[in-house]
């Protein structure tokens, strides 16, 4: 079965490329391609009818039916010749032929925030954000829940030790103390893409939505510049979809709930259920993070998520 | 308590499925804890903090790791192993319904069933070949043409669609090539080496990496380019992507360039492509005079032995000096036999023959164009000295090549001996994947039916172009050649000099 591809990345190696599938889920395969040498770089083939899930995201429509758990094997070998992804011993073949390439999203120039906007587009997030149902990953540490396994005790532990520092270093754009805090999130979580580092990644787009000032922007570039020397502590996946948040380019959900809690947009909930449907932990760290990285300069949101993280350890110690 | 880890190499597993195996784990009896990871440096930081490891359990961030908690060591072992058995579990996959043992038909048939393939062998007869080639080229292959009749307005085309596309073409007319290791066409089973070599010359490619073989050296890669490629309407496209490769190749360390006579503005740009990849250069640019004869980086040889000599010593080694004859005592010549009459199924060997010959022997012809060579206007009968490219169009239509059928030669051998005239008979001898499998053998009867120098008869003087590795065996071929009465030189142009020598010396 051959499927064409509508979109696929910007710098996508349509020529001659191998590699190997990576994960494999029904409707979405991560491929890791090596281009050349020295360059490996991983695709994300998305046959959802939905906005794609990181940068670096090939979509394509394919029958309703399908599901590639059943065509594909995770670590198969795969070959890219003059346009054509073939994928070895699966009837299975994605066509790049006709594919618009996009250019992703580099840190536009934005007008600055309304800040009584964005105070009550970012509580009204948050209270949608609080009220999903599920919490896991990094949000499950905003409640408390004395039945965790010992993994996720320790994860909620960090959470709630580190997240408070990191947003009051933000808050202070103190890189060290920022750094510190950073370094013992990154990587922590299950999954292909750790929660730290979906957290990271929304913190990212957060912050530099309403980073102005020189200073600001300095240290959210220190504080990428930072994380990048760090990535190889997580797995291929993730340290592709840091890269690009490193480098401004951020998922359309995500962005999509950023500019619409700072503008306060009608549809946030959509927004948000955009992002929370993302991955299985994954849009549900991201949108946490993206939610602190626009706090951070506000005292009062700012408290709300401290506070929030210290009722959950409170309750929890209680009921022990 | 016992704890115990298991590392699953390669895996990767989303937050869902690690979850359930975690939770299916934990209810298993006897087990206290357990967690499954993907094993980042933070995870691991966090199962020590719970208390699941302790130290470092030697895991990397793309592998799994299961941490396992329980009472007993049986517990354990049994956890692990079901934790990894699940994680291992294969999904359904669809049968894919397709006939593996359908012929393939076409390139994209054979590339769903070779999907790392990225190179074509073209040799579908010529009118076809450049439509197979742009075929492979649009998906995404390079190109190697063993045939030829392409014209140059489709070389040109598919060569530049390929560069464009970062691919090569090697030919048309590409006969040998040596790709990773793998010989491709009439090519020879070489050592692997740190010699990169490229060439518009397919015997002259196999003679320079046997050279390189006899003296311990070896080659990285050996890229045919196809004989036009240095014509000025051509412009070196293949040349210049197949020294860029060779550039960018680390286990390249030196770049020899072989080829008839290139166009001048051609070699230029050729050469001053080669000084840019900053690896010493030795080229081979038969009858070609070097506008800069003292171009820095670029070793100029004129003869093929010289150029595996020049390469040689920069890789280390030492080989057999150039410029030397036979070893054994050079014999007279009977009567009035004062001919050359060479006869060889390599079209370089020719070409170089003709390039040392033409200053020494007078009224040299043969079929092949060259400085002080006259064109002889029958090929088919020898006049004076003459020096004939048997794989030359003119003498292959409708039959095998000389390498593979020695019939023609055979034949020319037989009536060159009975020509009085006839002082030297010298030939060729190629070994490798694509040649005669016992070629000596198929020269015998020819080689016997000539009489001997004792009888009258001209002196026979041969080369065998092969290593070591070659199926069909050096030193068998060399020997049978000697107990037949040929005299063996090491190489062409040592075969070439030696010749020169006993119809000097017979003056």
């Amino acid at each position: 079965m051959r499927l064409a591809v509508t979109d696929m990345p910007e710098h996508f190696p349509a020529q001659i490329a191998d590699g190997q599938t990576m994960s494999v889920f029904p409707r979405v395969i991560n491929l890791a391609l090596n281009c050349d040498r020295n360059r490996r770089s991983i695709v994300t083939i998305d046959a959802r009818d939905k906005a794609p899930l990181a940068p670096g995201t090939a979509r394509l429509t394919a029958p309703a039916e399908l599901d590639f758990s059943h065509l594909v094997r995770p670590g198969t070998d795969l070959a890219v010749r003059g346009g054509i992804l073939r994928i070895h011993s699966a009837d299975l073949a994605f066509d790049f032929r006709g594919a618009a390439p996009v250019a992703w999203e580099v840190r536009p120039t934005r007008p600055k925030p309304n800040q009584s906007r964005l105070s009550t587009g970012w509580i009204d997030a948050w209270s949608l954000f609080i009220d999903a149902p599920d919490p896991c990953g990094f949000a499950a540490a905003l409640f408390a829940d004395t039945q965790r396994s010992a993994f996720d005790r320790a994860l909620a532990r960090r959470v709630r030790a580190t997240v408070p520092d990191f947003m009051r270093a933000g808050a202070d754009t103190s890189l060290p103390d920022a750094w510190a805090c950073l370094r013992r999130l990154l990587g922590v979580g299950l999954g292909l893409t750790p929660s730290g580092d979906d957290f990271s990644t929304g913190f990212f787009l957060g912050f530099e939505r309403t980073s102005h000032e020189p200073g600001q922007r300095d240290f959210l570039h220190g504080l990428t510049r930072a994380t990048l020397t760090q990535t190889h502590d997580s797995t291929d996946v993730s340290r592709a979809c840091l890269t690009h948040a490193a480098a401004g380019r951020f998922s359309a959900p995500l962005t999509g709930l950023a500019d619409g809690i700072v503008r306060h947009a009608d549809n946030l909930p959509t927004r948000l259920a955009n992002v929370l449907e993302m991955g299985h932990s994954s849009g549900r760290d991201a949108a946490f993070g993206v939610l602190c990285g626009l706090a951070v300069r506000n005292p009062d949101l700012r408290a709300r998520v401290i506070t929030q993280l210290n009722n959950a350890h409170m309750q929890e110690k209680s009921a022990r | 308590m016992n704890m115990g880890t298991r590392i699953i190499a390669d895996m990767y597993r989303d937050s869902v499925a690690l979850m359930k195996i975690s939770s299916a784990i934990t209810l298993l009896d006897g087990v206290s804890q357990a967690s499954c990871i993907m094993a980042t440096p933070a995870n691991l930081d966090l199962l020590r903090e719970a208390g699941l490891i302790d130290g470092d359990p030697g895991a990397r961030p793309n592998e799994v790791l299961i941490a396992v908690e329980a009472e007993t060591d049986t517990a354990l072992g049994a956890a692990l192993d079901a934790a990894e058995a699940e994680l291992r579990a294969d999904p359904v996959i669809a049968d894919g319904g397709g006939d593996v043992s359908e012929p393939l038909r076409s390139i994209e048939m054979a590339l769903d069933a070779n999907v790392d393939a990225n190179f074509t062998l073209i040799a579908t007869p010529g009118p076809f070949a450049a439509a197979e080639a742009f075929k492979s080229v649009r998906l995404g292959l390079n190109v190697m043409m063993f045939s030829d009749n392409v014209s140059i307005e489709d070389e040109l085309a598919l060569k530049t669609q390929a560069d464009q596309a970062g691919l090569m073409v090697m030919g048309p007319d590409c006969g040998t090539a040596i790709i990773d290791g793998s010989p491709l066409g009439f090519a020879n089973v070489v050592r692997r080496g740190d010699i990169g070599i490229v060439a518009a010359s397919g015997t002259g490619l196999q003679q320079v990496s046997c050279l390189i073989d006899a003296a311990g050296c070896g080659v990285s890669q050996a890229i045919g380019t196809g004989g036009r490629d240095l014509d000025s309407r051509i412009g070196g496209i293949t040349t210049k992507r197949a020294i860029t490769s060779l550039g960018a190749d680390p286990d390249t360390k030196i770049i020899v360039l072989i080829s008839k006579p290139p166009a001048p503005d051609v070699a230029k740009a050729v050469l001053e492509h080669a000084v840019a990849t900053g690896k010493p250069v030795v080229a081979c640019l038969l009858g070609h005079t070097p506008s800069e004869p003292s171009l820095s980086g670029v070793s100029f040889a004129s003869t093929l032995e010289e150029a595996a000599y020049l390469a040689i010593a920069a890789s280390g080694a030492t080989g057999n000096k150039p410029g030397g004859l036979i070893e054994a005592a050079l014999p007279g010549l009977n009567a009035d036999r004062r001919y050359l009459r060479a006869l060889y199924s390599g079209g370089t060997f020719c070409y170089e023959a003709l390039t040392m010959l033409g200053g020494t022997l007078d009224a040299v012809y043969s079929n092949t164009s060259s400085t002080g060579i006259q064109t002889l206007t029958d090929p088919w009968t020898s006049t004076a000295h003459t020096v004939l490219d048997l794989g030359d169009d003119l003498f292959t239509r409708g039959r095998p090549h000389p390498m593979i059928d020695h019939r023609l030669r055979n034949d020319r051998i037989v009536a060159e001996a009975q020509d009085p005239d006839t002082a030297v008979i010298l030939f060729d001898v190629v070994l490798g994947h694509g040649s005669h499998e016992d070629p000596v053998a198929a020269m015998a009867p020819a080689l016997s039916a000539v009489p001997g120098q004792k009888d009258g008869g001209p002196v026979l003087l041969g080369f065998v172009c092969g290593t070591g590795g070659d199926p069909q065996g050096l030193t068998r071929q060399r020997e049978a050649m000697a107990d037949l009465g040929v005299l063996v030189a090491d190489n062409n142009a040592q075969a070439v000099r030696t010749a020169a020598a006993i119809l000097e010396s017979a003056q």
